[in-house]
């Protein structure tokens, strides 16, 4: 996995522009990648769909209660492209994830780095 | 921590390497002998590795820096359109519409094709389908596509307006030279250009340069701009891929929660 990823590194290499690109929407109107948290949790759903894929985790608060968070990344053609396999995440896996929290407040996460069940860490969406 | 790490460097290390080793290569001709634009091409990508921005400052062969508002590295002017501005100018009406507007008002937002040139700055691939007669451009982002005549064909002409305009080709010597009329006046321009009209239009200038297309659009909307501008980017193909399917409408669920720029 991590041939692969590499190889995938080295060729995507050429791609990298200092400038955002155009996206679907801008992420930082949604997120705000300056205010960061690590969540871990349960999947309970996989949603690989674009324009962007989601992962939903039930991630205990400090109460104790259960909150559903909804995990937004790559579109599933970006992701097949730098590595991921869908069957790599199936609902019950429990997962840490990185990323950004939503300026509305929601319990939505731009996920940048996900670490699976095997410690394998992988990138779900961007940074920003 | 560690094989982040390990991934930036090699990422680094290996872009460098294929850059520095690559020779220039002849462009690639059609039977007729034209410029053969045929493959899958992309203008600009995503990092593995953090920050873009940090990967693109440390690598040895970095690609140039982008042009404002658009994908990837730049392309080198052309004689052409040098001396245009690469920022739009607005008129004082369009400067204050651009100020009621947010990202929610994207009209890519609602999964609406982004228009011309805008489709380039996507971060996805896309595919040119050449043939003597008319070049196809089979967009993966927002499942767009375009057919530009390039045997003199008339254009389909202004009683239907679209969101990809009305294409026109012809050669002018080895680069191709596409006019592209009959928008909508709903979509938005490349960079800053939140807003246009039924008289935007663009003329797009295609120049193969063997491993990359340099890529030169002049925009002009005298009903929007003070006057036209240029936006540039360079075409490049990616790693083996095939353009995919692209269905935005069904997880687009962003649009509640947009509550910024």
């Amino acid at each position: 996995m991590r041939l692969k990823l590499l190889a995938a590194g080295a060729l995507l290499g050429g791609f990298l522009g200092p400038a955002p690109m155009d996206a679907h929407h801008s992420n930082a109107a949604m997120y705000d990648a300056d205010k960061r948290i690590v969540i871990r949790g349960q999947v309970t759903k996989v949603q690989w769909t674009n324009p962007h894929s989601y992962l939903y985790l039930d991630v205990k608060d400090p109460s104790g209660k259960v909150v559903n968070w909804a995990l937004e990344g790559f579109p599933p053609n970006t992701l097949l492209r730098t590595g991921w396999k869908t069957s790599m995440i199936k609902t019950g896996d429990t997962l840490s994830v990185e990323g950004a929290v939503a300026r509305d407040g929601s319990s939505h996460l731009l996920a940048r780095e996900i670490t699976l069940p095997d410690s394998q860490k992988l990138y779900w969406g961007p940074e920003r | 921590m560690l094989k982040r790490l390990h991934l930036s460097i090699a990422v680094l290390l290996l872009s460098g390497t294929v850059s520095a080793q690559a020779p220039a290569t002849a462009v690639p001709r059609t039977p007729d002998g034209k410029p053969d634009f045929s493959g899958v091409w992309q203008t600009g990508g995503i990092s593995l590795s953090g920050t873009q921005a940090n990967v693109v400052a440390a690598a040895p062969a970095a690609p140039a820096p982008a042009a404002p508002g658009g994908g990837g590295a730049a392309a080198k002017p052309s004689g052409e359109y040098a001396a245009l501005p690469t920022q739009p100018s607005l008129q004082p009406w369009a400067a204050e519409k651009v100020k009621g507007l947010t990202a929610k008002d994207d009209p890519t937002v609602r999964c609406f094709m982004p228009g011309v040139p805008r489709a380039f700055t996507m971060p996805m691939p896309f595919e040119i389908v050449q043939t003597p007669k008319q070049i196809v451009i089979l967009y993966e982002a927002f499942r767009a596509f375009r057919i530009i005549p390039i045997d003199g064909r008339k254009p389909v002409g202004e009683t239907l307006p679209g969101y990809m305009g009305d294409a026109n080709g012809r050669w002018e010597g080895d680069t191709l030279v596409v006019e592209v009329k009959n928008f909508n006046g709903q979509i938005w321009g490349p960079g800053n250009m939140r807003v246009t009209s039924d008289a935007y239009q663009v003329t797009e200038r295609y120049t193969h340069r063997g491993d990359t297309i340099a890529y030169e659009a002049r925009i002009e909307d005298p009903k929007v701009l003070t006057g036209p501008f240029v936006f540039r980017t360079t075409m490049r193909r990616p790693p083996e891929t095939r353009v995919a399917e692209y269905e935005c409408l069904e997880g687009n669920n962003d649009i509640p929660h947009l509550v910024g720029q």
